[in-house]
């Protein structure tokens, strides 16, 4: 069980903070903005391997191919393929 | 809170602010829905997704850091006062949480939060297409959690330098919200480049249609309606402005001065209509840039709606919206510049104008509440113009140097200077290729797959590009 300091609210005027974890709260800030900077590294990543994986492919099966792919009359068997 | 009155107006303050955030979503909702409408079939996801995630990263940062901005950095920087103490904003306060002893802070941070989403948003429409989703989430987190809270130290806050030197008045954000906005997508823009294909090779400009107007439509009609939530959300909805003279209860704009809902409504709606008559006739009659009036009549009118006459806001929209549309198109050919929603023209544009014509206009009244007429600044007596009671005065030097601040020197400046260091890093535009295909071809796919699909005459030109 969390310690909260508060197990009772029958006095409402004496209460302040009232969530789980009062005095922790540098500790969680400190946690959450290294997740924030995290989660910019990793979208970054994912999203230039993304493109770097589409130019290849579209260079291999053209330019012309890729533009029809993308109303969606084109299979994406090669494409699959280049994935794996 | 054992007084009865006291409890009313609190919690009535905190209901108010509360119902505008959710109003404020549906501005939210129509960027995406705007945005979406306006984008080519082959980038629909990927453009729902980049304005979509601008929402967590620009909520998240803006509790880290950018309520403290606005309350910490009021002051002239690197001249008077320094930093101001503001620990009920720091994230790591007991304030920003389940608190029982504060119940303002909480609605009041999301109604500035909303603000945010929708400056960053504004920026988004602009850039679809061809921008990193990454790079954008970079520039949202500049934009919503750093510049545009910053103007609004020290232009929104009542307290803040140039309301309280320069007199800037701008109750509704023409400038603190939409010219700075409008500023930032420029300057993104201008190291961006426009879309393949936009401008032949004679410098013609090519018209590329949006995959469905009806979101498009739909998309500014839930901006238009959020933004009666934005208008409430810049008001306090109960103070006590009376002063030495007794008690004397009022709504007030942002600067604590005395206006009522009742202005506001009718200025809203008279400034959204002199917009989208002006524009329907210089546009003859195009469905985009007629809807696209309206928003830029009532962004025109924004900064002084608070005190025009429901004609003067009429008017005032009106040659906004002129102004606007003549400017944009001036600039898309001489410069090449591809707005592909027009955020520029009616949000900076027309933002800016706002802020310049309300220092005629309302040349003369007090700008602050004189609650803050002991900032020290004001003791210095280094304000531009002074009302006779020794207050700081709305005037047009203070409104055109607060429209330049807005627009270039905290909208335009840092963005140029973000964007090129993404540029050098190669981490600003999608690869050619992806460009070409679409940014959702390689790994979101189709968003209609079972719609057939007819080339477009855009398309045709973009082939030709292909070739090179």
């Amino acid at each position: 069980m969390a310690s909260t300091g508060l197990d009772s609210f029958s006095n409402p005027a004496d209460i302040g903070a009232m969530y789980p974890g009062v005095g922790a709260e540098t500790a969680m800030l400190g946690i959450l903005v290294a997740l924030w900077l995290i989660w910019h590294c990793f979208q970054i990543r994912q999203e230039e391997v993304e493109y770097r994986e589409a130019v290849k492919l579209y260079r291999e099966v053209g330019m012309e191919r890729a533009m029809h792919h993308a109303t969606g009359t084109i299979a994406t068997a090669d494409e699959v393929q280049i994935k794996t | 809170m054992g007084d009865p009155v006291d409890a009313l107006t609190v919690i009535f303050t905190e209901s108010y602010y509360w119902i505008t955030v959710v109003m404020m979503f549906l501005i939210h909702a129509g960027f995406c829905t705007y945005e979406v409408g306006a984008s080519r079939r082959k980038n629909v996801l990927h453009t729902l997704m980049k304005n979509t995630m601008l929402i967590p990263l620009v909520t998240v940062t803006f509790f880290f850091f950018g309520w403290y901005v606005y309350f910490s950095f009021p002051n002239v920087p690197f001249a008077s006062g320094g930093f101001t103490d503001a620990p009920w904003a720091e994230p790591w306060n007991e304030a920003m949480g389940t608190n029982m002893q504060d119940r303002i802070n909480g609605v009041f941070w999301a109604a500035f939060l909303l603000f945010s989403w929708t400056t960053a948003s504004i920026v988004s429409g602009a850039v679809i297409e061809r921008i990193k989703t990454s790079a954008f989430l970079i520039f949202a987190v500049l934009i919503g959690s750093f510049t545009w809270i910053l103007d609004a130290a020290w232009g929104w806050h009542p307290g803040g330098w140039m309301v309280q030197i320069l007199g800037y008045h701008d109750a509704y954000a023409s400038g603190v919200v939409h010219a700075i906005a409008g500023g930032s997508a420029l300057a993104i823009l201008c190291v961006l480049g426009p879309r393949i294909g936009k401008f032949g090779p004679n410098g013609e400009v090519n018209d590329i249609k949006p995959h469905n107007p009806w979101l498009v439509t739909i998309g500014l009609f839930l901006i238009f309606t959020g933004f009666w939530g934005f208008y409430a959300a810049c008001n306090v909805p109960i103070i006590d402005i009376g002063g030495e003279a007794g008690t004397f209860f009022s709504a007030t704009n942002i600067y604590l001065m005395p206006t009522t809902l009742s202005a506001i409504v009718f200025n809203f709606l008279m400034s959204f209509s002199g917009g989208l008559l002006a524009a329907y006739v210089v546009s003859r009659g195009d469905p985009f840039w007629t809807y696209s009036g309206g928003l830029g009549g009532i962004i025109a009118a924004s900064a002084g709606n608070d005190l025009y006459h429901p004609l003067q806001a009429l008017f005032i929209g009106a040659a906004g919206v002129v102004v606007m549309i003549y400017v944009h198109r001036w600039v898309e050919r001489r410069f090449k510049i591809d707005d592909a929603v027009g955020a520029v023209a009616v949000h900076g544009y027309a933002g800016f104008f706002g802020v310049v014509v309300c220092g005629f206009v309302l040349w003369g009244y007090p700008a602050a509440s004189p609650m803050f007429g002991s900032y020290e600044a004001r003791e210095a007596s280094i304000a531009l113009f002074e009302t006779p009671e020794g207050l700081p005065q709305i005037n047009p030097v203070g409104q055109i140097l607060g429209a330049i601040i807005m627009f270039w020197v905290l909208g335009f400046l840092p963005c140029y200077v973000l964007a090129r260091i993404l540029q050098y890093f190669k981490m600003l535009r999608v690869p050619r290729e992806v460009e070409l295909a679409g940014l959702d071809t390689h790994q979101l796919g189709d968003a209609y797959p079972y719609h057939a699909h007819q080339e477009t005459a855009f398309e045709k030109i973009e082939r030709t590009y292909a070739k090179e």
